[in-house]
């Protein structure tokens, strides 16, 4: 697993280190992979823009196999949720 | 006498509201955020704001008449400082958290991302193809934490 958002790697050791985190944060700062996935949020935050939430499943062949876009940036994706996605993916 | 030490336990009453109401407000972004099952429906403390927005209406109503005259300002102003606060995250919840862009085209019709390379939290480059030959989980943040 990997997340990608807009702030520094610095900020996202920070961030890892403070939610001691299993997975690494990679740094997108001028937002391409964001924009290459469809989820930039124009002026989202204090003006700047951010990526909209969102999850993706890949398989082995980099092929999106499921994602999940929420309505609220407060409500993400259960564990229970991802876990029957990526059971499913594997069948 | 009497009177004052009514007055001052429906100020308390206030006082106790206000508590409640900062306490529900807290204890989401510091505690309850964490678990999904309070945190996509705060419904705890939705409870616990809407039982401080209570004692702060009961004591901002309790013996209006009979209150020394400075009592019922204070009193006043528990009640509203509570219902704003209660009206701000009630706000934030069901309205300004849903405040995101919709799916956009590029999204839905996304099959096989562009490979990319980023630098991850030791400054290293990551490319999407080292993960190749696996399935991979990727979640975007919002960021700014």
């Amino acid at each position: 697993m990997i997340a990608i958002s807009v702030d520094s790697p610095e900020e996202n050791a920070r961030v890892i280190e403070k939610l001691r985190l299993g997975f690494p944060i990679l740094s997108d700062p001028k937002l391409k992979v964001i924009d290459a996935f469809g989820l930039r949020h124009v002026g989202g935050m204090m003006g700047q823009d951010i990526s909209r939430p969102a999850v993706f499943i890949l398989d082995e062949s980099g092929k999106v196999l499921w994602k999940k876009l929420t309505d609220s940036y407060r409500i993400r994706v259960r564990p229970q949720e991802l876990l029957q996605a990526l059971s499913n993916a594997s069948k | 006498m009497n009177t004052l030490t009514a007055a001052n336990r429906r100020h308390r009453l206030g006082c106790l509201g206000l508590a409640l109401v900062l306490v529900g407000i807290l204890s989401y972004f510091l505690f309850f955020y964490r678990f999904p099952s309070t945190r996509d429906l705060p419904w705890l403390n939705l409870l616990i704001i809407g039982l401080g927005v209570a004692f702060a209406w009961k004591g901002f109503r309790a013996g209006r008449p009979q209150a020394p005259a400075w009592r019922p300002g204070l009193r006043s102003l528990l009640f509203f400082v509570s219902l704003s606060l209660s009206g701000l995250f009630v706000y934030y919840i069901f309205y300004l958290s849903y405040q995101i862009p919709p799916p956009s085209a590029v999204t839905t019709s996304l099959k096989t991302p562009a490979g990319f390379v980023l630098r991850n939290h030791q400054n290293r480059p990551v490319a999407l193809s080292d993960f190749r030959g696996r399935p991979l989980i990727i979640s975007f943040y919002r960021g700014h934490w």
